[in-house]
């Protein structure tokens, strides 16, 4: 073949953090399982809301409640200095947030302390922080871009020590578990490449109310079993506590305005 | 004996083949691709309709490479590599190249190559597909791109893995010319579906089976290093668009003439 023009290309920031993110996961032997789940009364009461939370919210909060009493899913495994499990007493979960920055999109991540504390406008509330306020001035975004001045050795250093060595660090910078998702552009991620040992995403509503989701795990953690019980106990959650917490919001009380009840759908 | 086995069997020792050898190489670079998968289901009822009425109707992979060469034009992500030599940066490659996954008989046994295609969105659907065709029934001795796989393939395991160093990760431009921009893989036709996927390109296409409304499964996995999910959703929403409006035209067109 003939001679392809093309140039070279610096890294920006955000690539170069997920480059080094990705070096850092390597390895990690992380199985992905799937549950369609029956959500038709979850997407009513959402839809009946001037305002609805985000899919995001609703499911970070119904992991962390499943989380609250399966204390494996605050668990990691960390290889050094010996093989062992760091294990937190409550959840934190870390929100890829998609922002525009140094003109170009970039992924961001957000982090909910103790979500399943926290009701749904709090967390709701975040998300749109997150979402609309200048990068610079998120602290979790901040912090990140911070840590991309640190000179390359020590970054990586400082990569290795927090996902291998310090349970502690582990959890405070990547969270115990996480949610990503692309669904609002129409497409779902089959497999994924993440820190943390749990990872939801879903993929689009069907018209009948079924979503299909995908629960990415650490299989040195936990094996195939537990975590389809976890994803049922997930659905089961969404059914009863947030289907609740969702009708209450939408009591008149808690009303702002009014919106025609109805199931809204993503075409399939 | 301390360790006494429960039975014992028996066997031989097998040289690798020209061809598991090629699939060894290629497996031990593509596990270091941090590759993440995202899905589309895409509605192309009428670019079916109108590809069985085109004669020869041509081959699904081929159209997508045109449309994602297309899509490439406007997203300069999908042509860029990540290479991590001498430092971390990317290569933007101006043009697109689509490798396709192809078998080939060598030696009596079958083996996987790899045919490239620079710049399928500027060539006739025809063209490409005479491409094609000469890369699947010509004698591999007169195919340059495939003769270079086996000559390759045959040298000493530290030469050739030196080769594949220096092309994968110190050179953007070999990278594109030996492996392409994109990668399409299709095992559609012999009824399965990918789930796990190894590949040495940023962007590889694979498709599943159609359902009875026209509609298909298409995954798009790609180097996280170089792009995000969003994009990739966005370029796979970009992908169907053009299927729907100018590969139509274009086989519509081709039905006409």
């Amino acid at each position: 073949m003939a001679r392809v023009p093309g140039h070279w290309q610096s890294l920006s920031v955000n690539r170069r953090m997920i480059a080094e993110l990705m070096a850092s996961c390597h390895g990690m032997p992380i199985i992905t399982i799937e549950r369609r789940m029956a959500l038709a009364d979850v997407v009513a009461a959402r839809n009946g809301l001037p305002d609805p939370p985000s899919w995001v919210a609703l499911f970070a909060k119904a992991f962390a409640l499943v989380a609250a009493r399966r204390p494996e899913l605050r668990r990691a495994y960390m290889p050094h200095p010996w093989p062992h499990f760091y294990e937190t007493e409550g959840s934190i979960a870390s929100i890829a947030v998609e922002r525009e920055y140094g003109g170009e999109s970039a992924v961001f991540f957000g982090q909910f302390f103790r979500p399943e504390g926290q009701t749904l406008d709090k967390l709701q509330a975040a998300l749109v922080h997150w979402r609309d306020t200048p990068v610079e001035e998120v602290r979790d975004f901040r912090r990140l871009l911070n840590f991309m001045r640190v000179p390359r050795p020590l970054r990586r250093l400082a990569w290795w020590y927090a996902l291998k060595v310090a349970g502690r660090h582990r959890v405070r910078q990547f969270g115990t578990f996480g949610i990503s998702t692309t669904a609002s552009a129409g497409a779902t991620c089959r497999n994924l490449i993440a820190p943390v040992p749990y990872t939801l995403n879903y993929g689009l509503l069907a018209p009948d109310g079924e979503l299909d989701v995908r629960l990415h795990f650490d299989h040195r953690v936990v094996d195939g079993m537990p975590a389809a019980r976890a994803l049922a106990e997930i659905e089961h959650e969404l059914r009863t506590t947030i289907h609740a917490e969702l009708r209450t919001l939408a009591a008149p009380a808690a009303r702002t305005g009014v919106r025609a009840l109805g199931v809204v759908v993503a075409e399939r | 004996m301390l360790f006494p086995p429960p039975f014992f069997c028996s066997g031989r020792t097998l040289p690798l083949s020209v061809p598991r050898r090629f699939l060894a190489d290629f497996i031990h670079f593509a596990a270091k691709m941090p590759l993440v998968g995202i899905a589309r289901r895409m509605d192309l009822g009428a670019v079916l309709a109108a590809r069985k009425a085109a004669a020869p109707a041509p081959n699904w992979t081929l159209l997508f490479a045109k449309a994602f060469a297309r899509v490439a034009v406007e997203r300069p992500e999908l042509r860029r590599s990540y290479l991590g030599f001498p430092w971390p940066h990317l290569f933007e490659c101006n043009e697109s190249v689509a490798s396709i996954a192809i078998e080939r008989e060598y030696d009596g046994e079958r083996m996987v190559m790899f045919a490239v295609f620079r710049n399928p969105h500027e060539t006739p659907l025809a063209q490409l597909a005479r491409e094609l065709n000469d890369f699947r029934t010509k004698p591999i001795d007169e195919v340059p791109a495939l003769l270079r796989t086996i000559r390759i393939t045959k040298l000493p395991r530290l030469v050739r893995r030196a080769l594949w160093r220096h092309a994968l990760y110190q050179s953007g431009r070999l990278r594109a010319q030996n492996f392409g921009t994109f990668g399409i893989s299709s095992i559609a036709p012999a009824g399965a579906v990918t789930v796990g996927m190894a590949s040495l390109v940023t962007n590889t296409l694979s498709l599943g089976p159609f359902d009875e409304a026209g509609r298909l499964d298409v995954r798009l996995d790609f180097d996280h290093r170089v792009y995000d999910g969003m994009a990739a959703a966005e370029a796979l929403q970009h992908l169907e668009i053009v299927l729907r409006t100018e590969i139509l035209a274009e086989l519509c067109d081709s039905k006409g003439n």
